[in-house]
């Protein structure tokens, strides 16, 4: 064991000495990011961060298949084949180089940002921990991983440029058959299943590569981790893995969802729409107590209208979120540019759609009034009201998951404002910097027409309040919902 | 007699090209064997084979280098080459280090690294050892390789065409360093050199289209190649019955030139007289090695 350590130490001073102007690199791009914190700088300034972050991940990937090309194990690699080299101390030497200069630093300067945010650190330090992990995954395991397969950085720029094309078409494709099956903005969440079969896969692609040097078959597994991710983006039963690896106890099978015809619709004016908007409402059961459901998908394509005389009309459509109301569910639906004649706007339609919903847990961090000027947000963060209509929250983000911030009790009802979650390709810490109540946005309060948002009329509203919420994907259903008496009449 | 390499139908295909074709390879302990051929015989392909780089697709090779139980190739690992010294004509090395630093990076790996055995080999080859190997000539970079590889003592010593682009005067040093470090080692080399190859040889075998098609002593090898030149009494063309062993013959009004490839001093006269019974003379030369691998290559390309 002493044998194996010794020589991986050996090896790893070794490749210090090689790497040492790429490593400088590195840390210096990170210093300069922590220096100018994009969420503190000025605009000036955040141009740099700006580059600054892919810049970071260029050199992270620079440095980590630098390493492993140190020994590469394709190519011309007699040197240290023909050597005494030990294949356990081999790899151990690269593990811990890329934990020395890379996954260390990047935990380091998360929590020198969190610092300097004045977010506490400790309380936060396990949020912290696993999301540097998870980003340093993805900033060392792809080029690591293609480095065990080419013989030097060009080889990796050239095979992870054909990669990209190769997904970019391929999910095109699939995405012309099975429909954009994505939400955005929660890939990770989602992908639980296909991130950790791509991650596993990788690692033993990685593993069995340093051990027996087989290029091919090492690709091979390489390709079916890539198409691992890939996988329950196209698959239902593969999409509700996740939900079920990961929240045990929870069936997505039991939420029913319907449309609820025996309540009439409710009509809507929205000024950006030419027709009026109908609030459909919706029967849902099975929902555990504190989850949220959120629409995705296609708002328009995958939906079906059809005359009672079994004639299919050109729709096109638009949804809004669905709402939970004091008297039931509500999706907001906009059917527009309906070309049907007269006659058949008076016959009832029928209406399928099928339409995918991410479940999600919510945990109310904190709420707090509009007015006051700078509160905590339980030992996530901090906010600051500098203006009426502007916030700045620095917040220690969770994990997996998203943080929403909300307004309430304006004489509305709830509303997801705006959670601009700052996402950057070295978030070690994120921010979501508010500037979402402007006058432009527009809101329908139930029961009335489209309304621009009178934001100084919600702020002054005596109960105000705007509520913080981490929310968290713990799983993806998909349903179709039919409306079989759904009549244009108001 | 222990052979610390033996080859038994060792075969090795790239796609649709069959590097080795059931190649068979002795190397004797002590001997140093010269492993000759035209480019693309598959000698760099064997030496990969037998140093575990490549994997063999049929047959097998068994190196005992360290002078224990042989071991087959494809079970090679770090700790068996720490008795073998490996050097090749294109093999890559961390060129950022100083000749120094790699003698030192290499140090811990070998238990029997000798330093006064580094240093005299530096002192040898005249190596600056704060000089870094990207700033080396290709004749140092080889030196450099062969220092480190022969500081520990191997009891097996590789060399893939290591005289390829290096100047006779370098040729000559790293020859005498190899010579004298490595007495009593085992060495294959491989190279095109025949003159250099011929001077310190003890054994040679020939390589064509991955099979080998002589292996033996450079003793024997240089008495059983001849060039022969008979005289004849009167103008003859070549008999019918040319004999398979007599290699590129050529005619002149008078003369007719051959290379006897299993020259025998005591039946030649009998064997030419047979066929030219006219003949006034006969006269014989001993051939270098390069001669001898220039006849078989183009014998081979004639054949092909």
């Amino acid at each position: 064991m002493s044998d194996i350590l010794s020589q991986a130490a050996h090896i790893f001073r070794k490749d210090t000495g090689a790497l040492w102007p790429q490593i400088s690199i590195l840390w210096a791009l990170l210093a300069l990011f922590v220096a100018y914190d994009p969420m503190l700088a000025s605009a000036a300034k955040s141009g740099i961060t700006d580059y600054c972050a892919p810049l970071i991940m260029v050199a992270c990937w620079f440095l980590c298949a630098g390493v492993v090309h140190q020994e590469a194990l394709t190519g011309n690699r007699e040197f240290w084949l023909t050597r005494p080299y030990r294949r356990d101390s081999l790899l151990l030497a690269k593990l811990l180089f890329v934990v020395t200069f890379i996954c260390l630093p990047v935990l380091i300067s998360g929590g020198v940002l969190m610092v300097r945010a004045g977010v506490p650190v400790l309380p936060n330090a396990g949020e912290l921990i696993l999301l540097s992990v998870a980003r340093s995954t993805w900033l060392i395991l792809p080029p690591f991983a293609m480095a065990c397969i080419t013989s030097g950085f060009k080889q990796v720029v050239l095979v992870v440029t054909a990669l990209v094309f190769a997904t970019t078409v391929v999910i095109d494709w699939a995405q012309s058959f099975f429909g954009a099956m994505r939400p955005a903005g929660i890939v990770e969440s989602h992908n639980v299943t296909g991130v950790l079969a791509m991650v596993a896969i990788a690692c033993i692609a990685i593993v069995f590569q340093f051990n027996r040097r087989r290029t091919v078959q090492t690709s091979g597994l390489l390709a079916c981790a890539v198409i691992a991710l890939a996988l329950p983006l196209f698959s239902d039963g593969l999409m509700a893995l996740p939900t079920r690896i990961l929240n045990p106890g929870f069936d997505p099978d039991r939420i029913q969802i319907a449309f609820d015809e025996t309540v009439p619709v409710r009509w809507d004016n929205r000024p950006t729409f030419r027709t009026p908007c109908g609030n459909l409402a919706l029967k849902i059961t099975g929902l555990p107590d504190g989850a949220t459901l959120t629409p995705f998908g296609d708002s328009g394509g995958s939906a079906q209208v059809r005359t009672a005389s079994g004639q299919d009309l050109r729709a096109s459509m638009s949804r809004g979120s669905i709402e939970k109301q004091a008297d039931g569910y509500w999706e907001n639906l906009c059917i527009f540019d309906l070309a049907q004649s007269a006659s058949e706007r008076a016959e009832p339609l029928t209406l399928r759609w099928s339409m995918g919903f991410t479940v999600q847990s919510t945990e109310s961090v904190t709420q707090f009034p509009v007015r006051q000027g700078s509160f905590a947000v339980g030992t996530s963060g901090h906010c600051e009201v500098g203006q009426p209509d502007f916030l700045m929250c620095r917040i220690a983000p969770p994990a997996f998951g998203e943080l929403s911030i909300g307004l309430e009790n304006a004489g509305y009802r709830s509303f997801s404002v705006n959670a601009a979650s700052n996402e950057y390709f070295y978030p070690a810490f994120n921010s979501a910097a508010l500037t979402p109540v402007s006058k432009e946005a527009f809101y329908s309060p139930p029961g009335e027409g489209g309304l621009p948002w009178p934001i100084e009329d919600a702020l002054s509203h005596p109960d105000a309040r705007f509520v913080f919420r981490k929310q968290r994907v713990i799983g993806v259903i998909q349903r179709e919902l039919v409306y079989r008496g759904l009549r244009f009449t108001r | 007699m222990n052979y610390p390499i033996r080859c038994t139908d060792l075969s090795k295909k790239f796609r649709h090209v069959q590097a080795l074709d059931h190649l068979n390879l002795d190397v004797p302990e002590g001997a140093i064997y010269a492993l000759i051929g035209a480019n693309g015989a598959g000698k760099t392909t064997a030496i990969k084979t037998m140093v575990n780089i490549h994997e063999p697709d049929g047959g097998s090779v068994e190196i005992s280098g360290w002078g224990g139980q042989p071991k087959d190739s494809r079970r090679l690992r770090g700790r068996d080459f720490q008795s073998i010294g490996y050097v090749s004509e294109n093999q890559k090395m961390p060129e950022w280090m100083t000749i120094d630093y790699l003698l030192r990076y290499l140090k811990p790996f070998y238990p029997t690294w000798d330093d006064s055995a580094a240093a005299a080999l530096m002192r040898k080859f005249g190596l600056p050892g704060d000089r870094k190997l990207s700033q080396l000539s290709r004749g140092m970079k080889m030196k450099a390789a062969l220092a480190s590889s022969l500081a520990y003592h191997p009891s097996l010593v590789i060399l893939d065409e290591p005289f390829s682009g290096l100047d006779p005067l370098v040729r000559d040093e790293f020859i005498d360093g190899l010579i004298e470090s490595a007495e009593g080692t085992t060495i294959l080399i491989s190279s095109h050199d025949m003159a250099e190859i011929e001077s310190f040889a003890s054994h040679a075998g020939y390589l064509e289209r991955g099979r080998m098609q002589f292996s033996e002593e450079m003793a024997s090898l240089s008495a059983r190649f001849r060039e022969v030149e008979v005289t004849l009494g009167e103008p003859s063309g070549l008999p019918r019955n040319w004999p398979v062993d007599w290699l590129q013959p050529q005619t002149s009004p008078a003369v007719v030139r051959f290379i006897d490839t299993h020259f025998d001093e005591s039946t030649i006269g009998e064997r030419v007289r047979g066929l030219f019974p006219r003949m006034t003379d006969l006269s014989t030369r001993a051939m270098p090695l390069r001669e001898i691998f220039v006849t078989l290559a183009r014998e081979e390309r004639r054949a092909a």
